[in-house]
C-alpha cells in the first residue's frame, strides 16, 4: 500500500494542480492538449464520474458509445482513446493501474435514487457534475448521459446478460491518467452513492493532479 | 406456424396504422399510452433505430443506460421495461421473436461515417431520427445518443472486452412489440448503414403496425 501511494504521488513531469476532492464533492477544470489529469483513489473502492466536453464547442462532448465502438472494446483502459459525439479524440488513457472502468454512461441522479432505492434528496453525480461545470457556463442539458465516463466503476456484462454494479477493485494509491488531445472541460464528481456497491457503500475522497509530461 | 410478414401483420387488436418504411427511410409517430408498436422484418437482417420521447415533456427521453441498470441485464428483450431519463416506465417489450437487440445507445452519424469509412455523405440514423421527430417540435439536440434503442442489432460484449457489430440473426416475419406506458413520440430510422455488418451490408425496408 505504501508503495502504491508513492507511485501515485510520483508523476513524470511538473505538477500544476494537486487537490483532494472531499467525499461526495465535485470539481471542474480545463486541460490543454498534452496536459495530463491523474485521478488517485486515496482509500480504495471509490469511483469518479467524469464528464468531458470540447472547450471550443461544448456540444462536442464525450460519447461513451463511440468510445466503445471506435476502440472496439467495452473495457476502456490504458491505450484507449476517449472520443466525442463527433468522433474527435478528446483524451488518451495513458496509465490505469486498475483496468476496470465503466464506459456504459450515465450517473447517479435524484430521479434514479428515488426509483431504485426509494430515497429522495440524495447527493448525486448528476447535480455534482452540473455544479462542477456551471462555472464554465455549461448547463445541465449539455451533459447528457453519454458524456460520462466512470473511473474504477465495476459493471459486469456477463454472457448470460447479467449487468450489475459490483464493488470496485481499486486499492489505495491506484490511479488513472488521461492525456488531453484537445482543449477540454472536465467535470469531476467524487461519486456520493452509498446505496449500492458502486463505492462499496461508503463515499470517500479522491485526489486529482494535473501535470505536464516532462 | 412458419414465420411470415403476413402472419406477423395479424395483430391481436385494432390496427391504427400500418406502413412499410422503405430502405434507408424513417418515420415519426405519436403513440398513446396502452398502444403497441410492432416492427416486422420483411427481408431479414435489418435493424431499426428507435428514439422514444415523452410526448408531454421532450426533455424526458428513453435512457437505454437506466433501462439496463434497472432490469439488471444488458440483453433487453421480451418482458423488460424500458425506462426514461427520469427512471419512469416508458415502453415495455411485450413480444420479441428474435431476442437480440442493442441497448448500448447511439446511432450512425455523418461523423461516424466519416471517421470509420472516410465518407461523410451516406444517409445516417442521426439525420433520419432528427427528421422523423422534427414535425413534433423536437430539436436535434434532444435526440440524444442514450435515447436510442436498436431492435435486432447484434453487438457483442465479449468477456475479453471485444465490442463489435455483428450480422443480425433476424429473419423475414420476425417482430418485436413495444407497448407504451406513457404518451410517446417515436422516431424510427430504418438504418441506412451499408458499410458494416449492422444490416449485413445492405439496407432493407421494415414494416411497422401500430395497434391497440
Ligand atoms: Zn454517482
Ligand atoms: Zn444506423
Amino acid at each position: 500500500m505504501a508503495k502504491a501511494d508513492q507511485q501515485a504521488d510520483r508523476v513524470d513531469g511538473e505538477i500544476t494542480f494537486d487537490h483532494v476532492i472531499p467525499a461526495k464533492e465535485c470539481y471542474g477544470l480545463t486541460l490543454a492538449p498534452g496536459q495530463r489529469l491523474r485521478i488517485i483513489d486515496i482509500e480504495g473502492q471509490q469511483v469518479m464520474d467524469t464528464v468531458w466536453l470540447s472547450a471550443a464547442d461544448p456540444a462536442d462532448h464525450l460519447s461513451v458509445m463511440w468510445t466503445n465502438f471506435l476502440n472496439k472494446s467495452w473495457k476502456i483502459t490504458k491505450g484507449h482513446t476517449l472520443y466525442s459525439i463527433r468522433c474527435n479524440p478528446l483524451a488518451d488513457i495513458v496509465e490505469d493501474t486498475v483496468g476496470i472502468n465503466s464506459s456504459t454512461g450515465s450517473y447517479c441522479s435524484e430521479a434514479a435514487n428515488r426509483v431504485r432505492f426509494d430515497v429522495p434528496h440524495t447527493r448525486n453525480c448528476y447535480d455534482n457534475l452540473a455544479n462542477a461545470l456551471a462555472g464554465f457556463g455549461i448547463e445541465k442539458r449539455q451533459i447528457p448521459e453519454a458524456s460520462q465516463f466512470c473511473a474504477f466503476l465495476n459493471i459486469t456484462y456477463d454472457e448470460d446478460g447479467t449487468h450489475e454494479v459490483l464493488p470496485p477493485t481499486s486499492k489505495a494509491g491506484d490511479h488513472i491518467d488521461f492525456e488531453a488531445r484537445a482543449d477540454v472541460l472536465v467535470g469531476l464528481s467524487c461519486c456520493p452513492q452509498e446505496l449500492n456497491a458502486c463505492n462499496n457503500f461508503k463515499a470517500k475522497p479522491m485526489r486529482v493532479m494535473v501535470y505536464e509530461k516532462g | 406456424m412458419a414465420k411470415s410478414v403476413e402472419a406477423a401483420s395479424r395483430v391481436d387488436g385494432k390496427v391504427i396504422q400500418e406502413y412499410v418504411i422503405p430502405a434507408k427511410e424513417y418515420y415519426g409517430l405519436r403513440m398513446a399510452r396502452g398502444q403497441t408498436l410492432r416492427i416486422i422484418e420483411i427481408e431479414g437482417q435489418q435493424v431499426m433505430d428507435n428514439v422514444f420521447i415523452n410526448a408531454d415533456n421532450h426533455t424526458e427521453q428513453l435512457s437505454v443506460i437506466w433501462s439496463k441498470s434497472i432490469n439488471g441485464t444488458w440483453k433487453l428483450t421480451k418482458g423488460h421495461m424500458l425506462y426514461s431519463t427520469q427512471c419512469k416506465p416508458m415502453v415495455e417489450i411485450v413480444e420479441d421473436t428474435v431476442g437480440m437487440n442493442y441497448g448500448g445507445g447511439s446511432y450512425c452519424t455523418q461523423w461516424s461515417n466519416h471517421f470509420r469509412y472516410g465518407d461523410p455523405y451516406p444517409r445516417n440514423c442521426h439525420d433520419n431520427l432528427t427528421n422523423a421527430l422534427a414535425q413534433f417540435g423536437v430539436d436535434r439536440e434532444q435526440v440524444t445518443e442514450s435515447s436510442e434503442f436498436c431492435n435486432f442489432m447484434n453487438v457483442g460484449y465479449d468477456p475479453d472486452g471485444t465490442c463489435e457489430i455483428r450480422v443480425p440473426i433476424s429473419e423475414p416475419g420476425d417482430y418485436i412489440d413495444f407497448k407504451a406506458h406513457m404518451d410517446l413520440l417515436v422516431g424510427m430510422s430504418c438504418c441506412p448503414q451499408e458499410k458494416n455488418p449492422c444490416n449485413n451490408f445492405k439496407a432493407k425496408p421494415l414494416k411497422f403496425v401500430l395497434f391497440e
